[in-house]
């Protein structure tokens, strides 16, 4: 049976690994290839590296990091943040990284998802969607949450499957830092309209968010990165946890 | 030697990595060469066939490069011990009928169909388990029913399976059982990635490399 995903997520800026509340007062929190190798003995079953570095020409020492990465680390990797051409992503794959994660140019430039997904197979095509409640209905937003592009979630989603993304990296902005839980609803209501599979992200704050986002709506992966980081939860702990609650995990590491 | 095949597609330097971690393992030091050229290949000891995309392109890549005729001669008829990986495991059937029916390697009797949207989500992607039909030298220090690292549209359909000899490997994806592996005489494929499936899919390679240093005789 296929198993439910736990994904960490590492935040990265100039190839370190950085921590902060909602992007500011970043400390550093030490090399990305090492933390990695962490959560692979801990039994993370594909991580993501999200490139948070503000400058347009970090990409050549980033695709050192993606490289030093692949060769240490046997598991899938998706690589998201600042992806804007094709030869991006191309770039990023050849580097040993499995999926690109796209989530403003995919809104700005649709296109982008097409040829990526005719090009490299939709099953490296992630696209991110930034999710925020406004007035009763789901707005999408991009720019890192900064701008409502007043699209709405369902037809955006939708719309990516459409064009051939493989995978929708869906984040609740509402949950997102409470550690409150997973946007149950809004997980639903994208995975009923769509046939691809969706990874929840933005809210788990303790082992039963989880339990929670698997047990009432169909996502196939759970993303969360500071309860991870911060060792709040320990993956090897989380999978004992959802394995004894009837959840189908990997947990044989 | 042993050769990875590149014709374009696919993540060739995640398989170089996790082949050399194994190597490394295993004590083996036989060169890894990536390569397009026919020349190189039937002086390989062992082959590799990586890829990830559209079984056409793929179908077309090789044939632009030449390759198909070396990698019948290398396979079928000098039994070289073969690897092929997702998309260069499917290419090994008849047929595929990813947009259109396209004609594969056809070193193995079968054909390559796509999941049924309207029972699972497609692509199926993540870890699931593989199941053995009797025990193989592939599978050497790994259980039965091990999960392994799956990202595919298109799967290998095992009705009308016509291979006598061959071992066989299972994975359930909703109530879609299909061919997730298969190992006959030199030839191995696998659906799965290996090189992203972390310790079974090291192990994996590892029983590869093994069987390479044996030098097996095939057929």
């Amino acid at each position: 049976m296929l198993a439910k995903r736990i994904i960490p997520c590492l935040d990265i800026k100039n190839n370190r690994v950085v921590k902060g509340v909602n992007f500011v007062n970043l400390v550093d929190a030490g090399d990305p290839c090492e933390i990695a190798k962490r959560y692979e003995e801990e039994g993370a079953d594909e991580l993501v590296y999200l490139d948070i570095t503000a400058t347009s020409d970090k990409k050549e020492i980033f695709y050192d990091l993606i490289k030093r990465t692949a060769s240490k680390v046997f598991m899938p990797l998706t690589i998201g943040g600042g992806i804007k051409h094709i030869e991006d992503i191309k770039n990023i794959l050849r580097s040993g990284a499995d999926k690109v994660s796209i989530n403003s140019t995919a809104f700005l430039n649709p296109e982008i998802i097409k040829e990526g997904s005719k090009l490299f197979g939709k099953q490296c095509i992630v696209v991110a969607i930034d999710v925020k409640k406004v007035e009763n209905s789901w707005h999408v937003f991009i720019n890192g949450g900064r701008i409502d592009t007043k699209m709405d979630a369902i037809l955006w989603a939708k719309k990516v499957e459409s064009l051939g993304a493989g995978e929708v990296l869906l984040t609740s902005m509402d949950k997102d830092g409470t550690k409150d839980g997973y946007d149950i609803e809004l997980i639903n209501e994208i995975s009923k309209n769509t046939n691809i599979p969706i990874i929840a992200s933005g809210g788990a704050g303790k082992k039963e968010d989880f339990l929670e986002v698997f047990e009432k709506t169909s996502a196939t992966g759970a993303l969360a990165a500071s309860v991870f980081h911060f060792e709040e939860i320990k993956i090897k702990d989380l999978k004992c946890f959802l394995k004894k609650s009837n959840i189908e995990v990997r947990y044989e590491y | 030697m042993i050769l990875i095949i590149d014709y374009g597609l696919g993540n060739l330097y995640s398989i170089e990595k996790a082949l050399k971690y194994a190597q490394i393992l295993e004590k083996d030091e036989s060169k890894i060469i990536i390569t397009s050229d026919k020349n190189i290949i039937k002086n390989a000891k062992a082959i590799v066939l990586p890829g990830v995309g559209a079984f056409s392109s793929a179908m077309e890549n090789l044939k632009q490069l030449d390759l198909i005729d070396a990698l019948y001669d290398a396979v079928m008829i000098k039994k070289t011990l073969f690897l092929g990986i997702c998309l260069g495991y499917q290419l090994l059937f008849e047929k595929s009928y990813e947009e259109k029916e396209t004609f594969g390697l056809n070193f193995l009797k079968g054909e390559v169909k796509i999941f049924d949207k309207n029972c699972v989500k497609v692509p199926h992607i993540g870890w699931n388990n593989v199941n053995l039909e009797k025990a193989d030298i592939i599978f050497e220090n790994i259980k039965n029913s091990s999960y392994f690292y799956f990202v595919h549209s298109f799967f290998v359909n095992y009705e009308n399976l016509n291979l006598k000899n061959a071992n066989k490997f299972f994975t359930h994806y909703g109530k879609q059982k299909f061919l997730s592996g298969i190992h006959f005489e030199n030839i191995f494929g696998f659906q799965f990635h290996p090189e992203k499936s972390q310790k079974n899919g090291i192990t994996l390679l590892r029983n590869f490399l093994k069987i390479k240093k044996k030098s097996f005789t095939f057929g």
